[in-house]
């Protein structure tokens, strides 16, 4: 009776533990740097003037290439090579949310099948942001798909393929459902690891560790 | 003069076992049986350090790679277990029998017996990680343990020492 509830209290340390260590992030994803309204321009642009994500640069139109049958599509080709990045069918899902961003930056890159992309990247601050340039520049770590790794508990940049072809990114986003799975699982694996050497034990010693006989 | 040494309530889980003041670990089973006329025997069986099971006399032979640890039972313990000592250089004449540090006379014989049983549960595996907890179940353990006086109008009375 007395390990069982060391055990809880072991694993209920575990968890809080986790939950402090992600609590930045958390706070962060819950509307720290996301959400309410922009004020003053953002702090790291100082006075410089954004451009809007319709008016971003158009010098990439033209030619053949038909943006209408990419948007909604499953499998795009454009915008999902890069930095995989989730689709949404507006913008307006995320600044809905998240207010607006406090900085817009245009960018081209060129994809896997040697064509340059218009992408918008609109900065929001903080840690998703920080992922999303990441992603971006294509310096993601493989740690950010281990479990203990904040990044981990965030979803991939959301893109919104615009009727002109640009690509507008938006910062990843906290995911609650992943932290909640993810300590689910650890804790399961952490009792099993505790039951197993528990069963190891009594069958080492069927009489205690007070007895000579085992 | 090799001494063995029992502490014990009469259950496994609380016997310990000394031999020359160290508790031992590893007994599978051990067996004195001791006569006034003459019988003397005196066996351990205990996996030793080495893995292996060891049969021994226990006063005449060497108890080689017997495993030792520190004294499990506090003195708080103690108080509720009985100890039954014998030392003895291998015979009955040179033997003497103490229980609680006292030593005893008017012995006729002393038998005891206790062995280890076998975990009657299967290999665990990994399903049974999620099955309720079961009571282990010591299949062919055995606890026996009698002394046997000569009182002074030459009845005999039998004890139990644990």
């Amino acid at each position: 009776m007395k390990s069982n509830s060391h055990n809880v209290l072991a694993l209920s340390a575990l968890f809080i533990a986790l939950f402090i260590m992600l609590l930045p992030d958390i706070a962060e994803a819950r509307g720290g740097s996301f959400g309410g309204s922009r004020g003053g321009g953002g702090f790291r642009g100082g006075g410089r003037s954004f451009s809007s994500p319709r008016s971003s640069p158009t010098k990439s139109f033209g030619g053949t290439r038909s943006t209408g049958g990419r948007i909604g599509s499953s499998s795009p080709s454009v915008g999902k090579s890069s930095f995989g990045g989730s689709r949404m069918s507006n913008n307006s899902q995320y600044t809905s949310r998240y207010g607006a961003p406090r900085q817009s930056t245009p960018m081209t890159r060129t994809g896997a099948n040697g064509m340059q992309q218009n992408y918008v990247v609109h900065n929001y601050g903080g840690y998703g942001s920080g992922l999303m340039t990441g992603y971006m520049l294509g310096h993601s770590s493989w740690m950010w798909g281990m479990p203990f790794h904040p990044a981990y508990y965030y979803s991939r940049p959301y893109e919104v393929v615009g009727a002109n072809g640009v690509v507008e990114v938006y910062p990843p986003t906290f995911s609650f459902g992943q932290f909640f799975f993810t300590m689910l699982i650890m804790g399961l694996v952490i009792w099993l690891i505790i039951r197993i050497f528990k069963s190891r034990k009594s069958s080492n010693n069927g009489y205690g560790s007070q007895s000579s006989f085992n | 003069m090799p001494t063995l040494s029992i502490e014990s309530n009469g259950r496994l889980e609380k016997t310990a076992i000394y031999y020359n003041g160290q508790q031992v670990t590893g007994v599978k089973e051990l067996m004195i049986n001791l006569d006034e006329d003459g019988t003397f025997d005196a066996l351990i069986q205990y996996q030793g350090t080495d893995g292996q099971i060891h049969n021994k006399q226990i006063f005449a032979d060497y108890l080689s790679n017997i495993k030792t640890v520190e004294p499990s039972f506090t003195e708080e313990d103690a108080n509720e277990l009985q100890l039954l000592t014998v030392e003895s250089e291998g015979d009955i004449d040179s033997c003497g029998v103490f229980i609680n540090e006292e030593m005893v006379d008017g012995i006729i014989s002393l038998y005891v017996h206790i062995q280890a049983g076998q975990n009657s549960e299967s290999k665990s595996s990994l399903l049974s990680l999620f099955k309720p907890k079961k009571v282990v179940n010591m299949v062919g353990s055995s606890f026996k343990s009698e002394i046997t006086f000569r009182n002074e109008d030459n009845s005999t009375e039998t004890e139990e020492i644990f």
